[in-house]
């Protein structure tokens, strides 16, 4: 079950809602968890026994680490903590690298981190033990469950306790799940046509590869995006606050800015479980440069096994390296624009080596890029794209929200008028794309 | 939870007696032994041996179910020997819908095997099937490609071969999967 379907929109979703609003408080929390549930078992009946198994397997293990750090026996905490992790790890890596023929569960990598995150943070006594049933909401939360964010444990007990839906976070919820799914239906769907297009041409010229590139840029950024806004849509509708995953990572002026801006939970989740622990920048720049090494290779093994990803991930290490430790004062020097195109190039390059299912791929993508010529079909589909490419472009600056922001100031009541007949019209199409016969899941769904 | 952020009943209880070291080895054992039945599935689940006993009937009523069918018609002995070059008779059944017009690329093949055996020469027949289509379709099919591209399943599972390229393959191949 995803977010970006019929049934979801006009049926499950509403329906989950009024029952949530129309529930007593204390019984809120037991609603989200069954519902949660139910969204698992939909998925699939072995998800959710993989699901409670570590739900049981992870609650224990930190309650051991608790208990044993209380009693101040630091070593069989630190013993009964690594073996948690490891056992974690290894169900990961089983089902995103062996060679199995079995389904990975309903966001593998997503729950997965959740759980070390919480255990690292029991370990590190920055979070108290819960109840069962709030670590299984923790756990189980349906938005985020598939996709992310990776919410820290802390961060989603504290948006827990501090619940108090109201009209207004409601609104602004749904506009934010509004905006995400129309991310993703009008925008990311149609831009796929003309990256699958591009990808699987065997006569590629050098514009339809750097078309088919850009398309993928956007593509990604508004289906994970668009999937991000509306899982954080939906939780502030249910009254629970969580920081944004993208805040418009293409308008960065550097790698390391586009990486505080794209994707900031798994960064955030290397940075504090990862990078730090390693020591982060206080060892000097050899120490540094280790460190941010060890964080990017991880960080490109687990978005896949390949050869590529692996690659992906030392291309954004090599240029995070070299604006950390060699480029520092000559970048200040350069025009924010000129810094901006120049990053949106860097990552829309690296991308390539994102979506090639192979190293060869990702070659031979590049030597169309840059050697391929004229020829192929690349005038026809600029023609049929450029007007979804420049919309894409818009969409992905903060424009849009600043202008909006600009006109509630000076005609607060008619910026609600029209901005109200704009999301109804969003709706309505975003209803018709989803309707039509084209189903698509979400790209990080498959990580 | 109490109004000052203490936590009672289930984990009060086990940290007040867990420091008997009884109780801390129960915990231990329920601990690995939820290891223990993860493990026991996968290997349930990627037995790849399994052999469903689902009749097909009950795989085709999961699958018209899920799927909207009316752009598609079913398909004979005759459409199975000749789209994918497979034998019915050397098999336990099989479900094929193809799609009204030569335009459209949906079509849906589920086949039960008799044999573990069969599973590579069912394999290599979707992926000829599929390469073939891509070949029909790409440079003018736009929408066709993408379908075959990106939402299409071809696999062997649980002794069914399961061949679906459809607008909302995932959710077929669930039900799919729910019926094995």
């Amino acid at each position: 079950m995803t977010f970006n379907k019929p049934v979801f929109v006009l049926i499950l979703l509403p329906a989950i809602l009024l029952l949530y609003r129309a529930m007593p408080q204390k019984g809120r929390r037991a609603l989200l968890i069954i519902y949660s549930l139910l969204f698992v078992f939909l998925n699939g009946r072995v998800d959710l026994l993989y699901l409670i198994c570590g739900i049981v397997f992870n609650y224990l293990t930190a309650l051991q680490v608790a208990m044993f750090r209380s009693m101040g026996q630091q070593r069989k905490s630190k013993i009964i903590f690594i073996t948690g992790v490891a056992a974690d790890l290894a169900f990961l890596c089983f089902f995103k690298y062996a060679p199995t023929s079995l389904t990975p569960p309903i966001g593998v990598s997503f729950f997965t981190f959740s759980l070390i995150s919480f255990l690292a943070d029991v370990y590190m006594n920055k979070a108290r033990m819960p109840g069962i049933a709030d670590f299984s909401l923790f756990v189980l939360y349906f938005p985020k469950l598939s996709m992310g964010p990776i919410v820290k444990f802390s961060d989603f007990m504290t948006a827990l306790r501090t619940s108090h839906p109201s009209d207004e976070q409601a609104e602004a919820g749904a506009v934010m799940f509004l905006s995400g799914l129309a991310k993703k239906v009008l925008l990311a769907n149609n831009l796929q046509l003309l990256f699958t297009a591009a990808q699987g041409a065997t006569d590629r010229g050098t514009l339809l590869a750097w078309l088919g590139a850009l398309a993928y840029a956007f593509m990604l950024y508004f289906d994970f995006a668009g999937y991000s806004e509306m899982a954080i849509g939906i939780s502030h509708m249910f009254g629970l606050s969580f920081a944004p995953n993208f805040r418009h990572p293409y308008v960065s002026a550097s790698v390391s800015e586009f990486w505080r801006r794209w994707h900031i939970s798994l960064g955030a989740f290397f940075r504090d479980y990862v990078y730090i622990p390693l020591g982060g920048n206080r060892g000097g720049g050899g120490r540094t440069a280790v460190n941010l090494l060890t964080v990017w290779l991880l960080t490109g093994v687990w978005h896949g096994n390949t050869l590529a990803f692996v690659l992906w991930g030392l291309y954004h290490f090599a240029f995070i390296a070299l604006e950390k430790f060699v480029l520092k004062d000559v970048l200040k020097k350069i025009p924010r624009p000129v810094r901006v195109v120049f990053t949106f190039f860097v990552v829309a390059l690296g991308w390539v080596f994102f979506f090639s299912p192979t190293l060869a791929d990702a070659i031979g993508y590049f030597t169309s890029m840059f050697t391929a010529g004229a020829g192929g079909s690349g005038s026809y589909y600029l023609t049929g794209f450029i007007a979804l490419l420049l919309i894409s472009a818009v969409a992905a600056l903060p424009a849009g929200e600043n202008i909006g922001k600009l006109i509630s100031g000076r005609f607060p009541t008619a910026w609600r008028f029209v901005r109200l007949i704009l999301w109804a019209l969003l709706f309505v199409l975003s209803v018709a794309g989803m309707v039509s016969d084209t189903f698509s899941s979400f790209l990080y769904a498959a990580f | 939870m109490t109004e000052n952020g203490n936590y009672r009943s289930f984990r009060d209880m086990l940290l007040g007696k867990i420091k008997s070291p009884t109780r801390n080895d129960i915990i231990g054992m329920i601990r690995w032994a939820s290891v223990l039945i993860v493990i026991v599935i996968m290997i349930a689940g990627s037995a790849s041996g399994r052999m469903s006993k689902t009749p097909v009937t009950e795989v085709r009523a999961a699958v018209e179910a899920t799927a909207d069918l009316t752009d598609m018609v079913a398909g004979d002995d005759a459409a199975l020997r000749r789209i994918y070059g497979l034998d019915p008779a050397e098999f336990d059944g099989y479900i094929l819908f193809s799609p009204k017009s030569n335009m459209d690329a949906e079509e849906i093949l589920i086949i039960k095997l008799t044999d573990k055996s069969q599973k590579q020469a069912v394999e290599d027949a979707f992926t000829a099937r599929l390469e073939a289509q891509k070949n029909s379709f790409e440079g003018y099919g736009i929408e066709q490609f993408d379908l075959l591209t990106n939402n299409s399943v071809a696999k062997v599972v649980s002794g069914y071969g399961v061949f679906i390229v459809h607008g909302a393959s995932a959710d077929i191949y669930s039900a799919v999967k729910g019926a094995l």
